[in-house]
């Protein structure tokens, strides 16, 4: 566990040393909709640019107050230098916020390869996949382009596998999550999955493999089971506090959680097509959950599944996609699921003394049930 | 104040009115008149459902936020009635405006809001996608979306996204004779789109006249007949009304007739006005000040297209005079005919932004830029401090202030006039009569 942890603390120290030790470039990628893939079968090490939850006033001329936090904070990194060691960046259509960060990376960061790829917003169109899979098309050109050699059939069927293992090696060790008494907490797995977003994959399945032959099935820790639901989040402090205060997060549906890993890239002999089909398929990012809500399928299996009694969804300030979400979904769970919600707004810092109380006053709820 | 040019009332004015009215009357009688009603963006989307036949009314979403807007007491109402429902303060302003009417089942100008028989829609920002489905939920009515994805449309890319879109409208059609059980006709759909065309063409080229010195239109003078652009551009009558608007923009300009009297500094304040606050135009007015225009009354109503230096009216399609070989070739050039729109580009990253602004700025020979940083419309913002970057380029000063353009709980009118006085002050400008 504590390798995961150094990894997220020293990620730039990672990429640093990754890049020494393979001669390999790096590339940032500001939204998981990033096919990883197909950068990691260049032999181009992919990582999610992340902030760092600190003050900041350095994006003030470029970037509005009403953009969410975090996304002020990814172009903070930039500006600040953080990571100057990125060769190049990627953005597969977020949202509006993101977006904006990444139009000003791309002016005042000189991180020398960018590209924009063009991300189907409607992904239940069944005209979404053939339209990927064209695009992802010319993302490969591109990159081909840039590292100066071609990326072969082979190299896409390695890297499908060793993000495909990943893949299963983390729905193992949620898997754990479901038992009565999980052998590891909610701020362990949110570190697990961070730490996957900032390392080889190769190097971190192995982490993965070691962890789960050490963890038993059935652990001892014990709360109120909660899922965390919401925008960006990778506050780990967060989870802790929550799991301090007698609760247990055993499942999320955060593009910083479950939503990265849940499903496969199913192969077949057009690589791009079923790499266009898995970032189709994935559980979706709000933004891109219309017309049907296919996130309530999904939330409400989570549930099931991991025998939730609460939720607690944390949403960036100002981040609409899941403003738009989140009046709706609250509603759903309570008709529907019969399970209470708490909402909490979070912002670059979290204001631990307020979330406290209002965590201890939703938990309490369940104890006088 | 002092004159320095002529001017008169404009003489479509009373048309325009009489157009708003009972383009509102039509779609709040759809129901009684055995018509189907659906809603959308007001770009590009009434002409596909306009397929299904005369006996269809389309509510543009905007028109009836903007229309929403002037009115605090109303507007505070409606946005009250969605804070309770749960949804944030900090969301668009236009979807709040919209679900307000939704919410408390009214509509701006009198009667109940009317249930749609189906939502058709058209992704471009993902708040209107996300809006919409709301409101299919609220009223338990079958929505359908085409996506035209923002991002780069360049070359092969451009070609890829005419391929996806045209597939989706193929489906949309499907979707909507199953929905409706009405026949989608070819001709009716051609139709709607070669008037929508024209209109929006036509206001380009309206727009373009009024580069003239003085001119003959100003942005308070644009509202209320881009509202015609923005909420029936396919119909014939919006039609006829563009052109003999036209015409009198030309004779105005030809006459030096002026939007303002005492024209002698032009400036562009970019986003849409603030709705609640419209007051602001007179007072630039009264400085001599006259405001061209912004994205929002050029590039969302009008169809230009980019030259090296500039923007101009854009030429239709060829195929409005030779005509469409089949269904495919007319979904096509459709499909192109958005996607390569600059209000495309314009949403897409700071350095597109940047690069029409500056066009606008020489296209309407403006000597200043105000800068509205409008909470009220994340999508709109893109990248809008950044021109402040290019403008100081190319010379032009600029000034910028950080209100809510669509809530009047979170815009100070006192601060945002001092911030722009303080500007037109540095340029010189002093008000010409109290
Ligand atoms: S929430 Fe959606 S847009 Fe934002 S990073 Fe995650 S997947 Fe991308
Ligand atoms: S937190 Fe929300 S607004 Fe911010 S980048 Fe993610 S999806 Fe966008």
């Amino acid at each position: 566990m504590q390798r995961f942890r150094e990894i997220i603390e020293k990620r730039h120290d990672y990429a640093r040393e990754w890049k020494a030790r393979t001669g390999g470039k790096a590339l940032g990628y500001f939204c998981t909709y990033v096919p990883e893939e197909i950068i990691y079968a260049a032999g181009v090490l992919p990582l999610r640019v992340l902030g760092s939850h600190e003050p900041q006033d350095v994006t003030e001329r470029y970037m509005g107050s009403m953009y969410c936090p975090f996304a002020r904070d990814v172009l903070a990194q930039g500006l600040k230098g953080k990571y100057d060691y990125l060769d190049g960046v990627a953005i597969a259509t977020p949202c509006v916020h993101m977006r904006v960060a990444y139009s000003s990376w791309e002016n005042h960061v000189p991180t020398p390869y960018k590209y924009y790829l063009n991300m189907p917003g409607k992904v239940q169109s069944p005209e979404a996949k053939p339209y990927l899979a064209a695009e992802l098309a010319l993302f490969k050109k591109s990159l081909e382009e840039w590292i100066g050699k071609p990326i072969g059939n082979e190299a896409l069927d390695k890297a499908i596998e060793v993000y495909n293992t990943n893949r299963r090696l983390m729905r193992q060790i949620y898997d754990l999550r479901r038992q009565s008494k999980p052998s590891l907490t909610g701020a362990e797995a949110m570190e697990i999955v961070l730490s996957g977003m900032l390392m080889d994959k190769e190097e971190h399945n192995r982490l993965l493999a070691d962890v789960l032959k050490k963890l038993p099935i059935e652990g001892t820790r014990d709360g109120i089971r909660l899922m965390l639901i919401g925008s960006e989040n990778d506050d780990v402090e967060m989870v802790r506090l929550t799991e301090s205060l007698g609760g247990m997060v055993v499942i999320d549906e955060l593009c910083t959680g479950s939503r990265y890993f849940w499903n496969e890239v199913v192969p077949e002999q057009d690589r791009l097509l079923a790499i266009a089909a898995r970032y189709i398929d994935r559980p979706a990012c709000p933004i891109k959950d219309y017309e049907s809500r296919r996130r309530w399928t999904h939330i409400t299996q989570l549930a099931k599944d991991y025998q939730v009694q609460g939720v607690i969804l944390m949403q960036q300030k100002f981040c609409d996609p899941h403003e738009f979400d989140i009046p709706p979904l609250m509603a759903m769970l309570k008709e529907k699921l019969n399970i209470p919600s708490l909402f909490l707004e979070s912002d670059v810092t979290i204001p631990a003394g307020q979330f406290r109380t209002r965590i201890e006053a939703f938990l309490e709820t369940f104890q006088n049930t | 104040m002092q004159t320095k040019y002529q001017t008169k009332p404009f003489e479509c004015w009373q048309k325009a009115k009489e157009l708003r009215l009972k383009q509102w009357r039509d779609i709040a009688s759809a129901r009684e008149h055995n018509k189907l009603l659906t809603t959308g963006f007001c770009v590009g989307v009434a002409p596909v459902v306009m397929g299904l036949g005369d006996d269809v009314e389309f509510m543009a979403c905007e028109p009836l936020a903007a229309s929403t807007l002037p009115d605090v007491a109303y507007t505070t109402q409606c946005f009250e009635a969605v804070e309770a429902r749960g949804f944030a303060r900090d969301l668009c302003g236009y979807a709040r405006a919209y679900w307000g009417n939704v919410f408390t089942n009214r509509l701006p100008m009198g009667g109940e809001f009317p249930r749609f028989d189906f939502i058709f829609e058209r992704h471009w920002c993902d708040t209107l996608v996300k809006q919409l489905q709301v409101v299919s939920e609220y009223q338990g009515v079958p929505y359908h979306c085409i996506d035209f994805p923002i991002g780069p449309a360049e070359g092969e890319r451009l070609e890829l996204k005419v391929k996806y879109v045209t597939a989706q409208l193929h489906r949309g059609i499907e979707w909507m004779e199953k929905t409706t059980g009405h026949t989608w006709d070819d001709e009716k759909f051609i139709q709607a789109f070669k008037n929508e065309v024209l209109s929006r063409t036509l206001w380009a080229e309206a727009l373009y006249v009024n580069k003239a010195i003085p001119a003959p239109m100003d942005q308070k003078s644009m509202y209320p007949f881009f509202a015609i652009t923005m909420m029936m551009p396919w119909k014939q009558e919006s039609v006829d009304f563009h052109r003999a608007l036209l015409d009198e923009v030309r004779d105005r300009a030809a006459h030096g007739i002026a939007a303002v009297p005492s024209e002698r500094y032009r400036l562009i304040h970019e986003q849409i006005p603030p709705w609640h606050f419209l007051r602001l135009f007179r007072i630039l007015e009264n400085y001599g000040v006259v405001a061209m225009g912004s994205h929002h009354t050029i590039l969302i109503p009008g169809d230009f297209r980019e030259t090296e230096e500039e923007l101009v009216p854009a030429v239709v399609p060829p195929q409005f005079n030779t005509g469409f070989k089949n269904r495919e070739e007319a979904l096509q050039v459709y499909a192109r005919w958005y996607l390569e729109s600059p209000l495309d580009k314009f949403y897409l990253s700071a350095q597109d932004r940047s690069r029409l602004i500056t066009k606008f700025a020489r296209t309407w020979k403006v000597n200043g830029v105000i800068l509205p940083i409008n909470r009220g419309c994340t999508f709109g913002g893109m990248g809008i401090l950044e021109t402040k970057l290019a403008l100081r380029e190319i010379g032009i000063p600029s000034v910028e202030y950080e209100a809510n353009l669509v809530d009047p709980r979170d815009f100070d009118a006192a601060r945002v006039m001092d911030i722009i006085e303080t500007f037109l002050d540095g340029q010189g400008l002093k008000p010409l009569a109290e």
